[in-house]
């Protein structure tokens, strides 16, 4: 098999930025966002944007019929664990919301976020992980596309 | 502060972590990589619009309210 060909320097500088260029957009974002407080105009606003643009962003590049994605071959269960543990938080989750007393004696995850969300710097670094979060959601749907059929030696693109 | 609550929030985190590390053994091992489930749910007809309103609905629980 031919090892594939380097990347032109041009080619490799522009994957460079393709990538992160978004994930500076996404830290300069979260660092502006994390300055907004909840229940205000502007904490409204900053967060509804990445929510129009991840929808507007799904619509264009998703496919129309998506095919699930196979699972790793000859793994089974591969998704088992991850679903036993999302039932359990959820569970316990609930558990915690629907229980007497403070919120303190029963935690739950927004009530951990909230008292984590004081500390300007980790607001920021939860912002940037929905972000992130949102930006993976994008691509790993766009990679649904059905491949393009292949072409023969002698027929041109 | 109730510190069972706390203890069962930190024995699923530790889950997760454990799950994370499991999941970095060997390409196409099990548990599945995050980013594989993260596609999986992705291209599922109905799971990925699931998708984007809970990370929609967390984003906006979490920021905005």
């Amino acid at each position: 098999m031919a090892a594939p060909e380097p990347a032109a320097d041009g080619d490799g500088g522009r994957q460079r930025l393709s990538v992160w260029l978004p994930v500076a957009g996404a830290v300069a974002y979260a660092l502006v966002a994390a300055n907004a407080r909840a229940f205000t105009e502007p904490a409204n606003v900053l967060t509804a944007l990445p929510i129009l643009a991840l929808v507007v962003l799904v619509v264009v590049r998703w496919p129309l019929r998506p095919r699930p994605a196979a699972p790793p071959p000859d793994v089974r269960h591969p998704y088992l664990a991850w679903v036993i543990l999302f039932v359990a938080i959820v569970a316990w989750e609930l558990a915690e919301y629907a229980a007497r007393g403070s919120r303190a004696d029963h935690p739950t995850l927004s009530s951990m976020a909230d008292a984590a969300d004081r500390y300007y710097l980790l607001k920021a670094l939860f912002i940037f992980l929905w972000l992130y979060l949102g930006g993976a959601i994008v691509r790993r749907g766009r990679q649904a596309r059905a491949p393009a059929p292949a072409q023969t030696p002698g027929e041109s693109p | 502060v109730s510190d069972p609550s706390y203890a069962v929030w930190a024995f699923l985190g530790l889950v997760t972590v454990v799950l994370l590390i499991g999941s970095r053994r060997a390409p196409g091992s099990s548990p599945a990589r995050p980013f594989v489930v993260l596609q999986r749910l992705a291209t599922g007809p109905f799971l990925r619009v699931a998708l984007v309103l809970a990370w929609g609905w967390v984003g906006w629980h979490l920021f905005a309210r």
